[in-house]
Parts: C-alpha cells; structure tokens; sequence
C-alpha cells in the first residue's frame, strides 16, 4: 500500500464521517454477544499501549489560540491534534447540560462571533453543525452519551 | 428477497402514490446533471407491485411492498443506529417499503450504488420516514438524510459520500466478559472489497472511532478507486500511524468475523507524539 492514498477528506465527507463516528459512539453498548466471548477480539498489545500512551498525552488546556468558545458550564478533556502537514485542533468538553443547550449555546456564540454557519444536523440527542470564517474551517459536535453527560466536540483547522 | 445485489430499502407508513412525471420534476429541482432514468411504474404505486428504473448504466427494479421488513433484516438495518431516536422510530412505524436493486456484479458497483441512491432520495421526498441498507447494516431518518443533501446538488454531494456511509455498516460490537469492541463494515463484497475490522479499546473508544472511519473509508475509497487489492501482511506508514493487515479467521458461529469477500483486520499504531482526535 502506498502512504498516498491516506487524507483527510474535507466538505460532506468529512462531516459525513464525523457522523458516523457520532452515531457510533452513542449506539455503542446496546449490541452485546455471548457466543465465544472467553474468545472475542483480544486486544493487541503495542498497539494499544502505544494508543494509551497517546491518551496521556493529551494536552489538559484550553488552547489560547482556539478560535471556537469553551461552553461556560463545562469540562475540559481537551486533545490538541495536528494531521498531516495542515494545523487543526480538537478540543473536547464535558457537561451536564443537556444537548438542547448546548447547542443553543454555540449557535450564537458562532454567529455573534461573525462565523457562517455552514450545514447544520440538528436532533434532540445529538447536533453537529459546520462553519466558516476567515479562512478557517469549524465543526461543532454535541451528544449525549450513555451516562447522561452531553460530550462537546470542537475542531478548527486552516484552509 | 435477494441479498447477492446491491439494493436500498425507503420505508413508509404507506406506500406513495407517484408517477414518472412527478420523479422525473424532482430530479429536476435537486440535481443539475440527474442520472436519466426512464421509468415503468405501475399505475397505482400505493399497493404492491413492481416497476423499474432505467439508465444508460443499469437497470434498477423497484419492488413495492405493502408490508414490514422481515425481522432479521430489521435486525440488520438497525444494527448502527440503536439509540438514534427519530431512525428507531421510523424503523418501528413503518408499514411499507420500497427496495431498489440491480442486477449482481454491476460492472461499476460504486456507480450502482450512486444511482440507486439518487433514485432512492428521489422517492423518500414522498414521505418516506427511513432509507435503508440490508446487506450494509446501514439505516438513516429520510428526513435527516435530505437534510444532509440539502443545498446541495444531490449528483455531487451522492458521489461525495464517502462509501462506508450508506453502503457499508459500519457496526460496534460489544461482547460479554471483553472489554474491547468490535467495529466492522459490512457488505463490501457488493463493491467486490474485502470487509474491514478492527478491535476498539472501550476506554478510548472516542479517540479511536472516528480515526477509525477514517482509515476505513481511505482503505475502500483507495480499493474501489484503483482497483488494487490490500492484503494480509501489508502495511502503511502514514505522518500519523503505522498501519498493518491481518486476516481475520472467523469459526462458523462468529458471524461478527466472517464476510463473504474476506475480513481484513486493521491495527494501527500512532506514532509518537500523535494524539488522535476526540469526537464525542
């Protein structure tokens, strides 16, 4: 396989991507199996501890930088990544606010703060919405999880 | 029903009643290069019965039912969208539905899938409260479908989608006394690719899920598109992760491991330094 054909799509996949990815968070837990479970999927080690070690490494503040608001009532579990040769940056917050809220929330932060709001995926357990502004791309993810904590998503990149 | 061909399913509360002519102006109004479909429906679309769909690539049959999904294939549609409130919703109302499929082993699958797509939005204009993918696993609200393609032109944005969305899972399975997850496509034989799996930690299920997609989607796209294969034993270095593949054996009652056109395994491990990306 060649290096080449890995990217980071942008535009409708991408947001179709973090969709998925939504979806699959939140279903997760409901499709359990009995049938050989001594045997299921073992964790394979290096990658795993490589993995956790990632995990310790997130960056535990908020980014001075970040363009997107920290929701006022929230947690941060923030992860400062960047992929390939374009800077981008996820920052994760936790609250016990519910979806609705939250939501509302970034709405207006994002338009008084002059971003376009781009596509918007809108439901009472999870929303997503894109937007634009000088250049800069954004995506906002909110969901409720199985615990009752809604997860705040953000993620800004350069064009 | 045949599952050896590639197919999508609207479900109704009740079947619409539609002509060629009403198609024919929506496609119209969303698309500005639409696929040209000639059309034979029958008559009175609200009952059962059959018609198809034309192109100059395929032929697509439309088969129109007047009653539910038999329980294994609802299991199966709604395999990744257990706690999506408005899908579930459609899934349990529905009374009725209409499968789209061509004939197996379209010469461009990909090409199939995008037209039965287009077709299949087409018709859930008309109240159709799910679209749905048997052999994919796969289910989505009609209404938040449209939402998705909507302000797009809907040719584009369909070649646009990335092919594990609708036609492809994927699933997180989770088993008892294990703590990890496994998250697998399905029905990537109809697009002549191997399956892909990979083993989930549940601990940082939120860093390693949508790395995940991504990687998926990269590894089909790169399939479909080139018309290379990927094998046990290959591996990849990316900026971010070392990438290998295994083959994923599977015992008869593992129905989690097996595929019809083989399972690859995906195991990947970040480079130093690298954080993945979070999504909750």
């Amino acid at each position: 396989m060649s290096a080449e054909f890995f990217r980071i799509k942008n535009g409708l996949a991408q947001n179709l991507i973090l969709l998925l990815a939504a979806i699959c968070i939140q279903g997760c837990g409901e499709q359990k199996h009995d049938s050989r479970a001594e045997d299921g999927p073992q964790r394979p080690a290096p990658s795993a501890a490589a993995a956790e070690d990632a995990y310790k490494k997130r960056s535990l503040e908020f980014p001075a930088d970040f363009p997107l608001p920290k929701y006022p009532n929230s947690e941060l579990e923030a992860s400062q990544v960047k992929l390939s040769d374009k800077p981008a940056h996820t920052v994760i917050l936790t609250s016990r606010d519910d979806v609705p809220t939250v939501s509302h929330y970034y709405f207006k932060a994002l338009k008084q703060g002059g971003w376009d709001i781009g596509k918007v995926i809108n439901n009472k357990t999870y929303m997503m919405l894109t937007a634009s502004k000088d250049g800069r791309e954004a995506n906002v993810m909110v969901s409720e999880t199985r615990t009752g904590i809604t997860a705040i998503s953000l993620y800004s990149n350069k064009k | 029903m045949p599952r050896d061909r590639i197919s999508l399913q609207i479900l109704f509360d009740r079947l619409p009643q539609f002509s060629e002519r009403d198609l024919d102006e929506a496609a119209k109004n969303v698309s500005h290069n639409p696929p040209d479909f000639r059309y034979q429906l029958p008559k009175d679309t609200s009952v059962a019965g059959e018609g198809a769909a034309s192109s100059n690539a395929h032929k697509i049959r439309i088969t129109f039912s007047d009653k539910k999904l038999e329980e294994r294939d609802l299991a199966q549609i709604s395999a990744h969208v257990r706690l999506v409130p408005d899908t579930v919703a459609a899934i349990e109302k529905h009374t009725a539905y209409i499968e789209l499929s061509v004939e197996p082993n379209p010469a461009k699958p990909l090409d199939a899938y995008q037209e039965l797509t287009f077709l299949a939005c087409l018709i859930a204009l008309r109240d159709g409260s799910a679209i749905t993918n048997i052999n994919g696993f796969t289910s989505f609200s009609a209404p938040g479908m449209l939402q998705l393609l909507a302000d797009n032109d809907w040719s584009d944005a369909i070649q646009e989608m990335p092919p594990l969305f609708l036609y492809c899972g994927p699933v997180l399975h989770e088993f008892d006394n294990n703590t990890n997850l496994w998250m697998r496509s399905y029905g990537s034989h109809l697009l002549g690719i191997p399956d892909l799996g990979t083993i989930i930690p549940t601990e940082i299920i939120q860093e390693y899920v949508p790395m995940t997609l991504q990687i998926f989607d990269n590894m089909m796209s790169y399939m479909i598109e080139s018309g290379n294969a990927v094998e046990p034993g290959h591996t990849m270095e990316t900026d971010s992760v070392t990438i290998k593949l295994f083959d994923q054996q599977a015992a008869d009652d593992e129905y989690f491991y097996q595929s019809p056109s083989g399972m690859l395994r995906v195991e990947y491990t970040p480079k130093p330094g690298f954080v993945m990306p979070r999504f909750a």
